[in-house]
C-alpha cells in the first residue's frame, strides 16, 4: 500500500477527503508482514531510526535474525527492562501505601459506619474482603481433600511461571534481534519489580502492601467502589473486570491521520504501547475515568443493553479533567514514561492516583 | 465572531449500530447520528468522509468545503446525555475565512439538528465544557 506523504506536496482538500474515504474503507485489510520487526521494536519501548518504509525493509532482512545482534539486543532489553521494573515496583508501593493510609484513617475513625453507606465501612470492606479469602481458601481445601493432586499440579504450575518471568534461561532464546529484546526486557521488568520489593521488605514495607492488597489489589474493593458510585451489582460486576479495548492514545489518531495518513506503518506507530495508555491491571470503570480525565473530548461510553444506566458518564460522576500539564503528565503511556521520562512519568502517574482517590471520597 | 464547538444532545435513533456479541459491545452505538448529520452537511454543499467506528471514544468523520476540513465526532451515552465535538482542521492562511466555513457548518448542524425530531435539547457548549456551563442554543455569536 502506498501511503501519501503531506510533505512532499501540500495535499489539496479533495485529496485528503479522497485519502480518508479510502483509509477507512482499507482499515480491515490485513497488514503487510514486513512491518512486523518496526512494530516489535516500537511497542517494546526501542526506537530504532527508520525515517523510511525502505529503511524497514532492509532493517527487518539484515538485521533482526542477525545472532550477533540478537544477542546485544538481549543486553539492551535486560537493561532497558529492569529499569522500567524498578520503576513500576515503586509506583505500586505508593499506590498501596495511599490506599493503607486511607483505610487505616477510615478504620480509625468512629463515625465512618455513620457515614458510610449500608455495608460500606471500612471494618465491613475488610471482614468483606476477609471472608472472601476465606471462602475461597476453604473451596480450594474441599478441591484439595478430593483430589491431593491439585496441590501438587498447581505447585508445578506456579514454580514454573515464576521461573519463566524470572529466569532468562528458563524460555528459549529468540529467533530475531526484536524477539529477544522484547522477551529479556520483560523478564528484566519483573526482576527490577522484585529487586525493588525485596528491598522495601528489608525496610519494613510488606505493611504497606498488606493494607494496599486488602483495599486494591481485589476485585471486590472494585466491586465496592462502583456500588459506592450507585452501579447496580451487575453493572458494578461489570466494571471491576479487566479493560481490554484500545486504550487512550495520547497523540491523537486525528493528529496522525491529518499528518501522516492512516497506513500499516502510521497504525503501528500509532497504536503501540509508547502512545497507547492502557494502565496495568486496571478495571473498565477506572480506565474509564483515566480516560475522561486525561481526553478532553471523551465524555464517557456506552454499556451493554442490559444496562441501567445506559451509558458511562465523567460528567455524573463529577469528575473533573486534567489541565494540560496533567495530560501531558499523567496521560503517558508507560513504555513512552519508560523510553523518555520514566521518573518524571512515574511520579506523575503516581500523583494522578492519589487526585483520583481524592475524588472517589 | 465566536463558535461553541461542542453540541450536548439527546437521540432518538435505531440502534442497530449497537452490536453485541456474548455481552461485549463489539461495535459502539454513533454511526446512524454521524450519518444523519453528514447527509445534513452534504444538503448544504459540504462532503463528507465516511464515518469512522473508533471503539467507546465514538464515531468520527470529516467534512469540508471552501477547502477547509472540520473534524467532527459523535459519542453517544445514553438517551440523555450525547456529544458532537467538532474541531476546524488549521492552515496556514486566512483563518478568518476558515472561521467563517466554520461557523456555517455548526450553523447547518444546528439548524438541521432543530428540524429533525430525532434530536432534542441541543445546547452548544465552548471548547472544554467547563463545570457550571449551561450551553446555549446557538453555536455562534458575533
Amino acid at each position: 500500500m502506498v501511503e501519501s506523504n503531506p510533505r512532499r506536496r501540500p495535499e489539496t482538500t479533495n485529496e485528503f477527503m479522497a485519502r480518508r474515504n479510502r483509509e477507512v474503507a482499507a482499515r480491515s485489510r490485513g497488514e503487510a508482514a514486513a512491518h512486523d520487526a518496526y512494530g516489535t521494536a516500537t511497542r517494546s519501548g526501542w526506537n530504532p531510526h527508520l525515517p523510511t518504509t525502505d529503511d524497514v525493509l532492509a532493517f527487518g532482512a539484515r538485521l533482526n535474525r542477525n545472532r550477533f545482534a540478537v544477542g546485544a539486543a538481549g543486553a539492551l532489553g535486560q537493561v532497558a527492562g529492569f529499569d522500567r521494573g524498578v520503576r513500576r515496583g515503586a509506583v505500586h508501593m505508593a499506590e498501596d501505601l495511599w490506599d493503607g493510609t486511607k483505610l487505616v484513617a477510615r478504620l480509625t475513625d468512629p463515625y465512618d459506619a455513620l457515614r458510610s453507606a449500608p455495608g460500606q465501612s471500612a471494618a465491613q470492606q475488610v471482614f468483606s474482603a476477609g471472608k472472601s479469602a476465606v471462602g475461597d481458601g476453604l473451596n480450594y481445601v474441599r478441591r484439595a481433600v478430593a483430589d491431593p493432586t491439585v496441590v501438587a499440579k498447581d505447585l508445578n504450575r506456579a514454580g514454573r511461571k515464576l521461573r519463566r518471568d524470572l529466569d532468562p534461561t528458563a524460555t528459549p532464546t529468540a529467533k530475531t534481534a526484536l524477539g529477544e529484546f522484547t522477551r529479556r526486557s520483560d523478564i528484566a521488568a519483573n526482576q527490577g519489580e522484585l529487586a525493588f520489593n525485596v528491598g522495601a521488605a528489608a525496610l519494613g514495607a510488606p505493611e504497606i502492601k498488606v493494607f494496599g492488597g486488602v483495599v486494591r489489589g481485589t476485585k471486590a474493593a472494585k466491586y465496592a467502589k462502583y456500588i459506592k458510585q450507585g452501579r447496580m451489582p451487575e453493572l458494578a460486576e461489570y466494571l471491576s473486570e479487566p479493560y481490554v479495548g484500545d486504550g487512550a492514545h495520547y497523540i491523537s489518531k486525528k493528529f496522525f491521520k491529518e499528518n501522516f495518513g492512516d497506513g500499516p506503518v502510521v497504525r503501528r506507530i500509532r497504536d503501540s504501547s509508547l502512545n497507547v495508555s492502557i494502565p496495568r491491571d486496571i478495571t473498565r470503570g477506572d480506565f474509564y475515568e483515566h480516560h475522561f480525565r486525561t481526553d478532553p473530548r471523551m465524555y464517557g461510553a456506552r454499556l451493554p443493553n442490559w444496562s441501567n444506566p445506559r451509558g458511562w458518564s465523567g460528567k455524573r460522576l463529577g469528575l473533573e479533567k486534567f489541565g494540560p500539564v496533567g495530560r501531558a503528565v499523567l496521560g503517558a503511556p508507560d513504555a513512552l514514561q519508560s523510553t523518555v521520562g520514566g521518573g518524571l512519568g512515574g511520579v506523575g502517574w503516581t500523583i494522578g492516583d492519589l487526585q483520583a482517590g481524592e475524588d472517589e471520597r | 465572531m465566536k463558535v461553541r464547538s461542542t453540541a450536548l444532545f439527546q437521540a432518538q435513533f435505531p440502534e442497530d449500530d449497537h452490536i453485541e456479541e456474548d455481552g461485549e459491545i463489539i461495535q459502539f452505538g454513533g454511526r446512524n447520528v454521524a450519518d444523519a448529520l453528514a447527509a445534513t452537511l452534504n444538503s448544504q454543499g459540504f462532503t463528507t468522509t465516511k464515518p469512522e467506528h473508533e471503539g467507546h471514544y465514538g464515531w468520527t468523520f470529516y467534512a469540508a468545503k471552501h477547502k477547509v476540513e472540520i473534524w467532527l465526532k459523535v459519542q453517544l451515552i445514553d438517551d440523555t446525555e450525547n456529544y458532537l465535538s467538532t474541531e476546524m482542521r488549521e492552515g496556514l492562511f486566512s483563518r478568518e475565512k476558515r472561521r467563517e466555513v466554520y461557523a456555517e457548518a455548526l450553523r447547518v448542524l444546528s439548524a438541521g439538528m432543530k428540524a429533525d425530531a430525532r434530536f432534542t435539547g441541543v445546547l452548544w457548549h465552548t471548547d472544554r465544557m467547563p463545570r457550571g456551563e449551561v450551553g446555549w442554543t446557538e453555536p455562534d455569536h458575533p
